[in-house]
């Protein structure tokens, strides 16, 4: 005969009790539950273990003992705000704030605060989890990144060192070379005539150019664009830079041409600047072809109102696929500081532009550069 | 049996080949070296160098457009272990000491070069004592 009537109630009671407790007692976090004015009402092991204290410590007590300062002296104000207007800054949120152990360690928390009615009786229930070991993770693992980070600065800046040394190394080592050679040749022989000294001195004068271009080329890549804008129409510009290389495209058997699809809309660039890139992607493209029969040609597209792109195709041989070009470093040429494309990208960043590189089919390479006919961040 | 001590060359039956595709230090070195009385063959591509059968010392480049100077001197030192290596080089990074390290057979000097310091290499008078040995990593 199955049990009725208040003691299957009781019962039903006793079980759900035991139920909340086990589930209580086995939580990992801290389950925390206060009245109406702050007083502690329910207190599991998990607090226990979290703030060091026993239950019967905080039961009955103001939970603000757990609260290190701003939040212990503001919590009863808090409870009386909420009272009176409902306005609820933690319940039904989670949030991270700090809390107070025993022993007076302040720790981070993650904190859910509940809001329970029952007749006129009002409970809040916390539940709270120690974020400190999280924290501590989350700090190492910052800190780790940070590490990794700074080393690869260091890497890529020892990288870029032994690079810069290599590079004027070289030249100084020629330009060393040739010096030796004519001390040598003077101190054997004071009466040596000044023709057999030409050669030397002129490759010494030669290398010399060759590190003032390389430093020239460092200092452009190290200090910050700054632009000097002007309107440019682009048709005259584009047939001043065509026209200037026309002969040394010329005496390479290779056709060098403008076209213009659309009228381009005036642009607003730095005239040297903007010159500069494109000069060194003409350059770039002549070279590549080296002796012709070749072509380069020059076209200035409108595909937006507000944006032109030239683009500068040759019939060369391409680019390796591997090449990064547009960064330091980079090239194919044996005598190229590998900084030309990086400072041409560094001119048309600064311009709010973009430059970029395709591959032409069968062989070839075509280099766009995009500009907003008005800078706006410049 | 016993074998003599091989008799001292002159600097004058030393020749020499200058492997090294920079133009001005190459014939600079190259004209230094026939000053001084050596035959010398210098070339700027490793790949065209041709047969070393004559040869004493070798000095190459350790960046070159067609193959690597540390490429090279393996190559060399394989076929002709008798043959004197130097190395010259601007690029000094750790992996160009670990790779030195490596080769013992390989003597190198740091761009620029003092001459007289590369000559008395040449010279085989030297062979341990002026060449820069590979510096172990810190």
């Amino acid at each position: 005969m199955s049990e009725s009537g208040p003691s299957q109630a009781l019962r039903t009671l006793q079980l759900s009790e035991a139920r909340w407790q086990a589930i209580l007692d086995t939580a990992r976090d801290a389950v925390i539950c206060i009245d109406e004015r702050g007083r502690v009402t329910l207190f599991n092991r998990a607090a226990e273990a979290i703030f060091g204290y026993a239950a019967a410590e905080v039961v009955g007590q103001n939970v603000k003992m757990l609260m290190p300062p701003p939040y212990a002296t503001e919590h009863d104000q808090y409870i009386e705000k909420y009272r009176a207007t409902g306005a609820a800054k933690a319940i039904g949120r989670i949030r991270e704030v700090h809390a107070r152990r025993k022993d007076g360690e302040v720790f981070p928390i993650e904190l859910s605060v509940s809001e329970a009615r029952a007749g006129d009786e009002v409970i809040y229930s916390a539940i709270i989890r120690d974020m400190t070991e999280r924290q501590a993770m989350q700090s190492e693992l910052t800190a780790a990144r940070q590490l990794a980070h700074q080393r690869e600065r260091l890497a890529d800046i020892g990288a870029i060192t032994a690079r810069i040394v290599h590079d004027l190394g070289n030249p100084l080592a020629g330009v060393s070379m040739q010096a030796q050679l004519l001390l040598r040749r003077t101190r054997r022989d004071p009466e040596t005539p000044a023709a057999a000294l030409q050669e030397p001195a002129t490759r010494i004068v030669e290398e010399v150019g060759r590190l003032d271009h390389l430093i020239k080329d460092f200092l452009d890549f190290a200090r910050q664009q700054r632009l000097d804008l002007k309107q440019i129409a682009l048709p005259p510009f584009l047939q001043r830079l065509i026209d200037m290389w026309h002969p040394v495209a010329a005496e390479r058997d290779i056709e060098l041409a403008l076209e213009v699809m659309h009228e381009p809309p005036p642009l607003d660039a730095d005239e040297v600047k903007l010159r500069r890139v494109l000069d060194n992607l003409v350059k770039n493209a002549v070279e590549a072809i080296d002796r012709g029969p070749g072509r380069v040609d020059l076209h200035v597209l409108a595909p937006l109102p507000d944006r032109v792109r030239i683009v500068v195709r040759d019939n060369g041989p391409g680019v390796p696929q591997t090449l990064q070009m547009f960064r330091m470093f980079e090239t194919t040429k044996r005598d190229g500081s590998g900084l030309g494309l990086s400072i041409a990208k560094q001119i048309i960043d600064a311009h709010g532009g973009n430059i970029g590189y395709e591959a032409v089919v069968p062989h070839g390479a075509a280099f766009y550069v995009d500009l907003p006919t008005r800078p706006a961040h410049v | 049996m016993s074998t003599s001590p091989r008799a001292p060359r002159t600097c004058r039956e030393t020749s020499v080949v200058v492997v090294v595709d920079e133009d001005t230090f190459r014939i600079a070195l190259a004209e230094n070296l026939r000053d001084d009385g050596h035959p010398v063959h210098d070339c700027p591509d490793p790949l065209a160098v041709g047969r070393l059968d004559d040869v004493d010392v070798v000095v190459t480049d350790y960046e070159m457009e067609s193959m690597n100077g540390l490429a090279f001197a393996d190559m060399v030192h394989a076929t002709q272990p008798a043959i004197r290596i130097v190395l010259v080089t601007a690029y000094w990074t750790a992996e160009v000491e670990d790779a030195l390290a490596a080769r013992p057979f390989v003597r190198l000097h740091r761009k620029p070069v003092d001459y007289d310091a590369l000559h008395a290499v040449v010279d085989g008078g030297a062979d341990d004592t002026a060449a820069e040995e590979p510096r172990s990593r810190r």
